[in-house]
């Protein structure tokens, strides 16, 4: 086996010495990873994402944000938000979008899933006697075919659909999760979805923005801002929450914000 | 030579009658409960109440919201779930595990037949519902009232009296969530009573150092609720 800073590059035998990213390179790589490049198009839907660090220097937050197409026709979504920030936090968002997207992709519903995460989180925490893993999460499935929105919120506030009609909020429809091993505390709902509407979810980061009054933003402006853009793509939608929020807080963001909005495409929805 | 009286370790069971207690084992399942394991879901059955021996478990309330924040804490002073008392057949609210250990589990069958044939045990779950009521109306006092660090002082001392050591597993997320604060306010309350000298904290363990400290640290409610608790554990108080 070759030295792993030796690369043998094809059509010549010369082992050469290759610039070798740093280490902090190469665990950041790795982490945003985590996070995940932008999705934009997938087969009926316009996916936007967007992200703002509440600090100036480079810092994994706790707000994950993560669509998955798997099986046929069926999409996951997830947002959530986990207590802490840093290497910890990343880790954490990995396990709990990988471990959704396992739980999807195996078929368990969206009530299946968060239960299932639940339980992780707590096992892992207790197996590994390391911190304690909390997080606020909105995890929903898609299914293209029924052209339905299953979910679960758990403790995970300001998520809509738009209609044309107006608006739904999709409140919360159990406790946070990792706070105690209690299936019965977790329920699902379900909802319609037609052409042209549209769902967007935010973190707290955003509700909890406050002005120079200490006034909080609350969930209520995501429908006003996503109506204003309606003509837009879903990731200049995404954008505007996000910048509406810092517009509003200035410099007293405290928190990073996580913007995730589907426009169930008109054009080539199932 | 009489028998020796039996004693689980739970407090409130450990202050009945002689009479009482000479059947109470026969009564009692041990369980070893782990922190976060549920024992009572809020509309759910009562099927059991819970006497903690070392564990500590706390109340809950859920708000539409999601947000979760604990109403109780319950420890070798007292039991769950308390509406058993009231002859209800559901649980009122959430119980969970927050502190590892054990737990003395009676039937709920079992409890009601002691509420209607023992006069000791049910004028003691009386009096013990009656401290939890005071609790629960001292802790709404405190919540509105009394600042991070109180509220953290009284927290800690309140659990290092009912897993009955100094040292315990407690998150500053999870005290965050309990108190309804958010974590970076209970950072800053944990630092200051550590330099105070009342406690060390580190990796999610928090260590007593100086008891006195921390009283004094911690707001007039834990007084009050302690007090409240050790009066229900004599008879006729």
């Amino acid at each position: 086996m070759l030295p792993p800073r030796i690369r043998v590059e094809a059509g010549n035998s010369d082992a050469r010495y290759s610039p070798e990213p740093s280490l902090e390179t190469e665990m950041r790589r790795i982490v945003e990873s985590i996070y995940g490049p932008p999705v934009r198009r997938l087969p009926g839907l316009d996916v936007g994402r967007a992200y703002w660090g509440a600090t100036k220097e480079f810092r994994y937050g706790g707000d994950m944000v993560d669509v998955f197409q798997y099986g046929s026709g069926h999409t996951s979504l997830a947002v959530v938000d986990i207590s802490g920030h840093g290497i910890r936090a990343a880790r954490h968002a990995a396990l709990a979008k990988y471990a959704l997207r396992a739980y999807a992709s195996r078929g368990l519903d969206a009530l299946a899933s968060i239960r299932a995460l639940n339980r992780l989180c707590i096992e892992n925490s207790t197996f590994e006697n390391e911190y304690e893993f909390f997080a606020t999460a909105f995890f929903a499935i898609l299914d293209a075919r029924r052209q339905t929105m299953q979910y679960v919120s758990a403790g995970h506030e300001a998520a809509y659909v738009i209609t044309p009609v107006g608006p739904r909020m999709l409140g919360a429809t159990g406790p946070i999760v990792g706070l105690m091993d209690d299936d019965d505390a977790f329920s699902q709902e379900t909802v319609q979805l037609d052409r042209g509407d549209i769902f967007a979810a935010v973190t707290d980061g955003f509700t909890e923005a406050r002005d120079a009054g200490q006034i909080f933003l609350g969930p209520e402006p995501l429908v006003d801002i996503i109506e204003q853009h309606r003509a837009f793509e879903a990731e200049q939608q995404a954008e505007a929450v996000t910048r509406y929020a810092r517009d509003y807080a200035g410099e007293r963001l405290q928190d990073d914000i996580a913007a995730l909005v589907v426009k169930i495409d008109a054009k080539t929805a199932a | 030579m009489s028998a020796a009286l039996y004693s689980c370790g739970n407090r409130l069971l450990d202050a009945l009658p002689a009479v009482d207690l000479s059947s109470l084992e026969a009564d009692l399942t041990i369980i070893d409960l782990k922190a976060h394991q549920s024992t009572h879901s809020v509309g759910g059955a009562i099927k059991h109440v819970d006497f903690p021996i070392d564990a500590v478990l706390s109340v809950v309330a859920t708000l539409k919201s999601g947000d979760t924040i604990e109403v109780g804490t319950v420890g070798s002073e007292s039991f769950v779930e308390s509406d058993a008392v009231l002859n209800s057949a559901l649980s009122s609210r959430t119980a969970f595990c927050q502190v590892d250990g054990r737990v003395g589990r009676m039937s709920i069958e079992r409890f009601e037949e002691r509420m209607a044939t023992s006069v000791a045990f049910a004028r003691f779950m009386r009096q013990n519902l009656r401290a939890t009521l005071f609790s629960a109306q001292q802790f709404t006092v405190c919540n509105l009232k009394h600042p991070a660090l109180q509220r953290c002082a009284r927290f800690l001392a309140m659990t290092a009296d009912r897993v009955g050591r100094p040292q315990f597993a407690l998150s500053h997320e999870f005290l965050a969530i309990m108190l309804g604060l958010q974590p970076a306010g209970v950072s800053e309350a944990a630092d200051a009573l550590e330099k105070m000298g009342a406690i060390s904290y580190h990796r999610s363990v928090v260590t007593i150092v100086d008891r006195g400290i921390l009283e004094r640290a911690a707001c007039e409610c834990y007084r009050a609720c302690r007090d409240s608790f050790a009066a229900s554990l004599i008879l006729g108080a």
